[in-house]
């Protein structure tokens, strides 16, 4: 069974800019938007992106990430993928991840649709028989016909972004993340690639969503978390969890 | 430890990645990747055709030495260099995606290598102008490689965390790189510094370039270069191993 498990975790970024310790005056340390800053043992600056946090997210839960800018969520999902190993407490990850922060990347310019679905794909973990099966439901979403056979640098910013999702969505995973900024733009909520994403997201079985629309956040998700600098406010019904939200934003 | 066992078992990955990056990067030149070839073929031939003269030897004593030195030192300077900069590089992958950060060191290497199956074709080609004779000795640079390709990687890993969190050891890396280049015998011969030969033999990068220079020349490399080879190799390799454990964790944060 699909499942994250988050136990008093915290994420400390430090800063080594040479001049960073400057950054420290009052008017920071009491500023109501970022994680805490604080001065660790060695008198470096530390950013607090994440303080104390402790999650479960079992078989089918659909949970919304909410919360102002920096206030952990873009950290926190890093953390659940694995990209982040926290600093202090334990992650305990079960099932295949699929990421969509920013679909584009690792893609290459000057190579062409095809090069790329072959190159995204075995970043994505998919074998060369894999890739080649997926090949026609890639042409066929992203409509790009002999444009596959063109390097990527002459496609719109919009046929890019069908071709990165097409790739992205190739293959289902268990667990999907997805960062509202994954540079999809307005693009991603087509009707085409709504439909997908749908499909996509139907096959997985634990979805975790960061996004300031809360139309989106209320059409993917069914449980909300609210992230406040750097910490978990609190979690539950997307009403709850809204109508919270909207105390501390005023 | 978990990063490299996953990162060396995505050398297929890596090694197309390398080749896309090549291919990618001569794309729209005629002749592609021969470019690496025809620059460093001319570097080589200016260098060979002035030091024979300083030296008062013949071009044709000559450019086989310097030009299996020059390729050789190529392929070292590059895996330092690159292998500094390697985590800094490809910071938006390593924060964005799932992907072992020992696969990006990988990729790096192959690349290296690639660059230098171009560079032989000078080699190739000074072999058949030149008549460079090949004995039992030749198969064994193959050995020297697989030596340069453990180092690489391990030299990748371990200055690559370093140099993310000090950004100034790349900068210190390059200097002492290119410092070297004129304490290392590539377009001069080890004996002409007479009493002075310690110069070459305290320089481990030395020992790195005749396991794999001596070779191509015909000639078996001293039994002193391959023991400081394999224990530069062994011992990096552990320090790369410890330091990997306590500090892997952080590496992302560094970026």
């Amino acid at each position: 069974m699909a499942h994250i498990r988050l136990r008093n975790v915290n994420v400390d970024i430090p800063v080594y800019d040479a001049r960073s310790r400057r950054l420290i005056s009052k008017e920071v340390l009491l500023r109501r938007i970022g994680g805490a800053m604080k001065v660790d043992s060695d008198s470096r600056v530390v950013v607090s992106a994440l303080h104390d946090i402790t999650l479960d997210i079992e078989q089918g839960d659909r949970l919304g990430l909410v919360g102002h800018n920096g206030a952990g969520k873009t950290t926190l999902l890093r953390v659940l993928s694995g990209i982040y190993p926290p600093t202090d407490g334990t992650v305990e990850l079960q099932g295949r991840v699929a990421l969509m922060f920013n679909i584009s990347l690792g893609m290459e310019m000057d190579a062409t649709g095809y090069e790329n679905i072959h190159m995204m794909g075995r970043l994505l973990g998919l074998s060369n028989n894999e890739i080649t099966a997926t090949i026609p439901d890639i042409e066929e979403f992203s409509e790009l016909g002999d444009y596959l056979t063109l390097p990527v640098r002459t496609y719109s910013s919009g046929m890019l972004m069908r071709l990165a999702f097409g790739i992205a969505t190739a293959r289902p995973a268990e667990i999907v993340l997805i960062d509202e900024a994954m540079g999809a733009g307005d693009s991603a909520f087509q009707k085409k690639t709504q439909e997908r994403l749908d499909r996509f997201l139907s096959k997985s079985s634990i979805f975790v969503l960061t996004t300031h629309s809360e139309q989106l956040m209320r059409q993917f998700c069914t449980r909300g978390v609210l992230m406040h600098n750097g910490k978990i406010e609190m979690g539950g019904d997307l009403d709850e969890v809204y109508a919270k939200y909207g105390e501390l934003l005023v | 430890m978990q990063d490299i066992g996953a990162g060396l078992r995505s050398w297929r990955l890596a090694l197309h990645w390398a080749w896309m990056d090549t291919k990618l990067k001569y794309r729209r030149s005629v002749i592609g990747p021969l470019w690496i070839t025809i620059s460093v073929g001319a570097t080589i031939l200016g260098m060979g055709i002035v030091f024979s003269t300083l030296w008062g030897t013949t071009l044709g004593d000559f450019l086989p030495y310097i030009c299996t030195g020059m390729i050789t030192w190529g392929l070292i300077t590059s895996l330092i260099n690159e292998g500094a900069i390697v985590f800094i590089n490809s910071e938006n992958l390593l924060t964005q995606i799932n992907l072992p950060a020992t696969t990006c060191v990988l990729r790096m290497v192959f690349r290296q290598f690639i660059i230098f199956l171009h560079n032989i074709l000078i080699f190739l080609l000074v072999v058949v102008v030149f008549g460079v004779t090949f004995s039992p000795a030749t198969p064994l640079a193959a050995l020297g490689l697989l030596f340069y390709l453990a180092t690489g990687i391990w030299f990748g890993i371990l200055f690559g965390m370093i140099c993310a969190r000090f950004r100034d050891v790349p900068q210190v890396l390059t200097n002492l790189v290119q410092l070297t280049f004129f304490i290392t015998p590539i377009f001069w011969k080890p004996e002409m510094l007479g009493e002075r030969v310690f110069i070459t033999t305290y320089n481990p990068l030395f020992h790195f370039l005749e396991i794999v220079r001596q070779p191509l020349l015909g000639q078996y490399p001293s039994a002193t270069n391959w023991g400081v080879v394999a224990t530069v190799t062994v011992l990096g390799a552990i320090i790369t191993w410890l330091f990997h454990r306590h500090f892997f964790k952080r590496l992302k944060y560094w970026l």
